[in-house]
């Protein structure tokens, strides 16, 4: 077999494997929780008649490994099954707001890859000079302050004291979100301050890496400018880190997602899993997981295999 | 069961990380609105009210779990809607006393075992049919059949659903097996709704409250239009009402403070001194409205020593918790509970703080140096802080209490009825549905483990005596022997708050629920 071929199998295959760990850790992990949907849907109301009646009526009193099986059957047939407390289907439940939780990822994962670049890229061509000490101050800072004091932050900042963005990004149904662009610009802000550090150092280090090789030396004294060396010579081969960079911001994005969500009220899937874990709403949590878990999966596979076919050595040993 | 503070409506018990941001938020927004110009005087204020306009109420949600049912809801948005939709034969006034909704009369037979209510004349459904008899019927038999699981089924279970029936479109008789003279107490409890008769599922609103349904999607908003057939000569004033679900808290407070919505129930506790009288967001304060309790179970040690109850409820520094944990928004409690209700044994001497006594006390019960954990955690308004500033105080008497802290929203779950030293928070009701529901025998809430057959026999004594004086004298001796011996440390009762923009006006306070009890039919915008 093609070694390529070879590599994407193993690949695909390990991320099944993944998928199927992670499930039944989330599943397993939310039902060691304490209380349950029933007691959750009665609140302090959870008398143990009340109790015991409710969780029959949702099937929380088979085992957990059969429920486990029982779901885990249901999601390879495509069915996400029906949250607990209202039996909604979850693709109901997730809907809509799987599409504004995209454009949120998405927007910012557009804004960090060429603000990333250019820092890091610009901070490499002189390390320690003032562009880089102050983006290095300014993003680590940032990455020590947790996300959502950023955000509380730059909501009473910009939305309560000058008025100049919505503090909260209610989210109108009828409406495209495109419509009012500027429900979006705090959240995605508050996702880039946090991201901004790594990625930076991250091109950083590689753009110095690559400036140091005896080819870009060699470049220079033939007299080529240096946004020309730069541009043309030394950044093709910052791509592949950086997409390796990309790929490891994901998971920290879609964490970051949940924060975001929740300080500005943004109606995606993050917020939807925040209640869905309050309300022990097993099927929305566990789908939200396996949702996350394969865009993970994904973005690492994919960003491995195109590392591989964009360095002819790995795409000849593998 | 009648209003009690649910775990997750109530995590208002900020945690740390929400206090952080909180602070913030509300310390630069009370920074900026300081510095604008004061709002004209109150004098220009009593204009007579405008009719129109949409209130924008931001209220924390409960996601996909949000429900329409007036009879099975737990979430506060729920309760909320509720209010705003549907009456009851009785409710509380600002002061939580009993007051007649959409009962006109109510008479008990001489030993009060059989009653007759006649219904307000003239009440129509917002479907425009008429309201009769035979709708409190069906209510009621929803309500009171097991099977139907509705949170009021508790509240008049000692009602046999096949013994209330309509004598006359406007009269409603109820055959009691035992005598109840305060069956219209029971009847104002905030679960039990009417309902029009052959109601199976409530996802299409039909009411006789003040405003009709119009919209909902649950855990993001929910409209309601004036009902223009309401019976008040004058209101709604409001056009509609527009309940936004949150589910932030910080969220939920910038949206007051950027015009995203009007009002917010439940402000929280540490930022409400911020506000000004005549601010752009302002306060409306329901004194004594609410109390965060401590309990000792009197089954388990070291509870189990009456001289180790009085001990503990003479350590503490009322005077200080209050101020500490309550600023100006609340009183010093006795260990009994509702100052607002009229029965309340205002008479009995103040427990005063002696940690001398609790120590010579603790000797004599040969407990010195005792060691004991509170069961806390951010599950309420001070719950926390409550606990953490007695811990500090029963040093003073030689007791060294360790804090044993979960996480809020898993607070009332499981462990709650069964620690020795816990904490748990009410809001005000009349007393013999707080007694019904935490210290007689067959309490489903019994903190205390109470089984006192003395205060049993005082109780059902009261229940059954028409004479409110000679009533009155039964419910004081239950509270005598509760100030002497009972399991709880009432330190402190504390306001309800609420925070609403300077064009709200006609929100009235009430003790028995946020906003008002939810009560918008006087609500004009300006």
């Amino acid at each position: 077999m093609n070694p390529l071929l070879r590599e994407i199998v193993f690949r695909l295959g390990a991320g099944v494997l993944t998928l199927l760990a992670a499930s039944a850790l989330i599943y397993l992990g939310v039902s060691a929780l304490p209380g349950d949907a029933a007691t959750a849907a009665l609140g302090r109301d959870a008398t143990p008649q009340l109790v015991e009646g409710l969780r029959k009526q949702f099937g929380l009193d088979r085992p957990v490994l059969e429920r486990y099986g029982n779901w885990l059957a249901g999601f390879v047939r495509g069915d996400l099954g029906h949250s607990l407390p209202t039996g909604v289907p979850v693709a109901h439940v997730i809907g809509d707001k799987l599409w504004n939780t995209v454009v949120l990822a998405g927007v910012t994962m557009a804004l960090l890859v060429p603000l990333a670049t250019i820092l890091g890229a610009v901070s490499a061509l002189r390390p320690d000079g003032i562009v880089d000490q102050s983006t290095a101050a300014i993003t680590l800072s940032l990455i020590a302050t947790p996300q959502f004091v950023i955000g509380a932050i730059l909501a009473v900042v910009f939305a309560v004291w000058l008025k100049w963005l919505p503090a909260v990004s209610l989210i109108d149904p009828s409406r495209p979100i495109f419509a009012r662009p500027s429900i979006l610009v705090l959240p995605v802000v508050t996702l880039l301050a946090a991201a901004l550090a790594q990625s930076v150092r991250m091109i950083r280090a590689t753009m110095i890496e690559v400036l140091d090789l005896p080819y870009i030396e060699a470049a220079r004294l033939n007299g080529i400018a240096a946004w020309r060396l730069v541009l043309r010579h030394a950044l093709p081969n910052v791509v592949a880190p950086a997409i390796q960079v990309l790929a490891y911001n994901v998971p920290w994005l879609l964490g970051g997602v949940v924060i975001v969500e929740s300080v500005f009220e943004y109606r995606g899937v993050g917020l939807t899993l925040i209640t869905a874990v309050q309300t022990r709403d097993l099927p929305t949590v566990e789908a939200l997981a396996m949702l996350t878990t394969i865009v993970i999966v994904a973005t690492s596979f994919f960003a491995d295999i195109t590392v591989i076919l964009l360095n002819p050595r790995l795409r000849r040993r593998a | 069961m009648t209003g009690q503070r649910k775990h997750r409506d109530d995590l208002r018990g900020l945690s740390r990380r929400d206090l952080l941001r909180l602070g913030v938020a509300a310390a630069a927004g009370a920074a900026w609105t300081g510095g604008i110009v004061r709002a004209p005087s109150a004098a220009f204020a009593q204009a007579a009210p405008t009719r129109g306009g949409t209130l924008r109420i931001g209220q924390r949600g409960g996601g996909a779990s949000e429900t329409l049912s007036p009879m099975r809801n737990v979430n506060e948005i729920d309760i909320m809607r509720t209010h705003v939709l549907y009456e009851r034969l009785y409710a509380y006034d600002a002061n939580g006393g009993v007051v007649p909704q959409l009962a006109a009369d109510a008479s008990p037979n001489p030993n009060a075992t059989v009653w007759r209510i006649k219904i307000l004349p003239g009440v129509v459904w917002h479907d425009g049919s008429p309201f009769t008899a035979n709708d409190v019927v069906y209510s009621l038999q929803y309500i009171a059949t097991k099977a139907n699981n509705a949170n009021g089924y508790t509240e008049i279970a000692y009602i046999n659903p096949s013994n209330i029936r309509a004598l006359d479109p406007s009269t409603v008789e109820i055959r009691l097996d035992q005598p109840n003279a305060l069956l219209t107490t029971s009847l104002a409890a905030r679960t039990i709704w009417m309902v029009k008769d052959g109601t199976k599922t409530f996802d299409q609103p039909n009411g006789t409250g003040p405003f009709k349904f119009q919209s909902f999607t649950a855990g993001e908003r929910s409209v309601f239009v004036r009902n223009s057939a309401y019976r008040t000569h004058n209101g709604p004033y409001l056009d509609a009402l527009e309940i936004i679900s949150f589910s932030d808290e910080t969220a939920r407070l910038n949206a007051l403070q950027t015009n995203v919505t009007d009002v917010m129930s439940q402000y929280p506790l540490p930022l409400a001194k911020t506000l000004t009288a005549n601010g752009p967001i302002r306060l409306l304060r329901a004194p004594r409205a609410f109390t965060e309790t401590m309990y000792m179970a009197v089954d388990l040690p070291p509870f189990t020593d009456n001289r180790v109850r009085r001990a503990f409820r003479l350590m503490i520094n009322r005077d200080q918790m209050v101020k500490t944990v309550l600023g100006e928004f609340g009183v010093v409690g006795n260990d009994l509970f509702w100052p607002t209700d009229p029965d309340y044994a205002s008479q009995l001497p103040q427990h005063a703080y002696d940690p001398d006594q609790a120590k010579s006390l603790l000797r004599a019960a040969g407990k010195e140096n005792l060691s004991v954990s509170i069961y806390t955690g951010d599950a309420g308004p001070g719950m926390l802080d409550s606990a953490t500033i007695l811990a500090e105080q029963a040093k003073n008497a030689g007791v060294t209490i360790t804090l044993n802290k979960v996480p809020g929203d898993q607070y009332y779950t499981a462990q709650y009825l069964k620690v020795a030293l816990g904490q748990g928070g009410w809001s005000a009701r009349p007393l013999t549905t707080q007694f019904a529901q935490v210290l007689n025998s067959t309490a489903p809430y019994n903190e205390t483990h109470f089984h006192n057959a003395d205060f049993d026999k005082l109780t059902d004594q009261a229940r059954k005596t028409i004479d409110p004086k000679k009533r009155r004298e039964l419910w004081v001796a239950a509270q005598t022997l509760l100030w002497n011996e009972g399991g709880y440390i009432i330190w402190g009762f504390q306001d309800n708050l609420d925070g609403y923009a300077a064009k709200v006006h006609g929100l009235t306070p009430s003790v028995s629920r946020w906003l008002g009890a939810y009560n918008f039919t006087d609500v004009y915008l300006s």
